[in-house]
């Protein structure tokens, strides 16, 4: 009989969220409440609200959260500021949590500087509860490397390695790091 | 020590994915089933909200156009930031002939062409037609009328901004000449 072999890296076709803990902000509070009872019927166990980037950084440093997903445009501190303060905080216990970023910013030099400030995934608004459960999904299904240097800290940019690539290895000379070791 | 010895990368885990592996798991289909049922559940308030929405942008706007002399920015950003919230929130509740006509007013509000003789009767012409929109409770893509609704504010909008190129954006920063909107944000994702 053959073997037949786990498929390792398969994605699920079920999942349960109830041990999740997920925080939305957005000024928006219509919005923030939608997205709020999405998650709780896609199964979420704990979703924490906040209106801007200040208060949201309170709770994340009381709070042990899994998922960030807050809007851009926000005031005082927007979805762009919180994710740089988030990424740079040394008082906060999951400071390399996944951050999906809702936005009615849809141009690709915007998509990059929000990439670049250290976000995971972009959720273009208007959205569907399809879109925000692919997101949510895909944080869940790919996690990707963390980098921490002194010019970028956030989700490796690289989202796809290639196996077959020959061009020269730009971190010939990185250092891997393994928290606690 | 080089930059680049202290790049640090630390290797993915998969606690998420042993996070979301329990009992009471659901299938996608069942998860979306319940989240639109929501959605569907709550369409009167969607309803509701977009009128109040519409009705304070518009509000605002004709404080704003009766104000002497020309535009105050920070008014304009005002507007501009009401604009791009209804462009986020109009399909999610029903309403993307919403969020294509405030998208057409937050095209023109971010690069705003101040001196523009008709800048004033374009944004006027797609605040009427918002509340039109929202007063004929016109959902979906609002039909054959939606679509000339549409067609119209977008004609009058990109006459204007094409009559005044490289504007400063007002929202966010300078908008690189070669750049173009795109809505395809799939190919950033992995799924």
């Amino acid at each position: 009989m053959a073997k037949v072999e786990p498929k390792a890296a398969a994605a699920q076709d079920r999942y349960d969220l109830s041990k999740l803990a997920i925080l939305v902000v957005d000024d928006n509070l219509h919005m923030r409440r939608l997205v709020r009872d999405m998650l709780h019927a896609f199964g979420v166990g704990q979703v924490h609200e906040s209106a801007e980037g200040g208060a949201a950084l309170t709770i994340l440093r009381q709070t042990w959260i899994d998922i960030l997903i807050c809007d851009w445009v926000m005031e005082p501190v927007d979805g762009f500021e919180l994710t740089r303060m988030l990424r740079a905080a040394t008082d906060v216990p999951n400071p390399m949590l996944p951050i999906i970023m809702m936005t009615g910013y849809t141009e690709a030099h915007r998509v990059l500087a929000a990439r670049d400030a250290g976000i995971t995934e972009m959720l273009a608004k208007p959205f569907s509860a399809g879109k925000l459960y692919q997101r949510l999904i895909a944080t869940i299904e790919y996690p990707r490397a963390f980098i921490r240097s002194p010019r970028y800290t956030g989700p490796d940019r690289r989202r796809f390695n290639n196996p077959s690539y020959e061009g020269p290895d730009r971190r010939a000379k990185r250092t891997a790091f393994r928290p606690g070791a | 020590m080089s930059e680049k010895m202290m790049v640090q990368i630390i290797p993915p885990n998969h606690k998420l994915k042993a996070k979301a592996a329990g009992p009471n798991s659901m299938t996608k289909e069942q998860a979306l089933g319940r989240a639109e049922a929501v959605v569907k559940s709550r369409a009167a308030e969607f309803h509701q909200v977009s009128i109040a929405s519409i009705a304070m942008l518009a509000d605002f706007w004709h404080a704003t156009a009766k104000k002497p002399g020309e535009f105050d920015e920070k008014d304009v950003r005002t507007l501009a930031k009401m604009a791009h919230d209804l462009k986020g929130q109009g399909a999610t509740f029903g309403y993307p002939l919403v969020t294509d006509v405030a998208a057409s007013l937050f095209k023109l509000l971010d690069r705003p062409p101040l001196k523009h003789p008709a800048f004033k009767e374009v944004i006027e012409v797609h605040v009427s037609t918002l509340q039109v929109i929202i007063a004929h409770n016109m959902r979906g893509d609002g039909g054959g009328a939606g679509q000339a609704l549409l067609k119209g504010v977008s004609a009058a909008g990109e006459k204007v901004i094409n009559a005044t190129p490289s504007l400063k954006g007002i929202l966010g920063g300078e908008q690189p000449e070669d750049d173009e909107d795109d809505d395809d944000f799939d190919r950033f994702a992995p799924l």
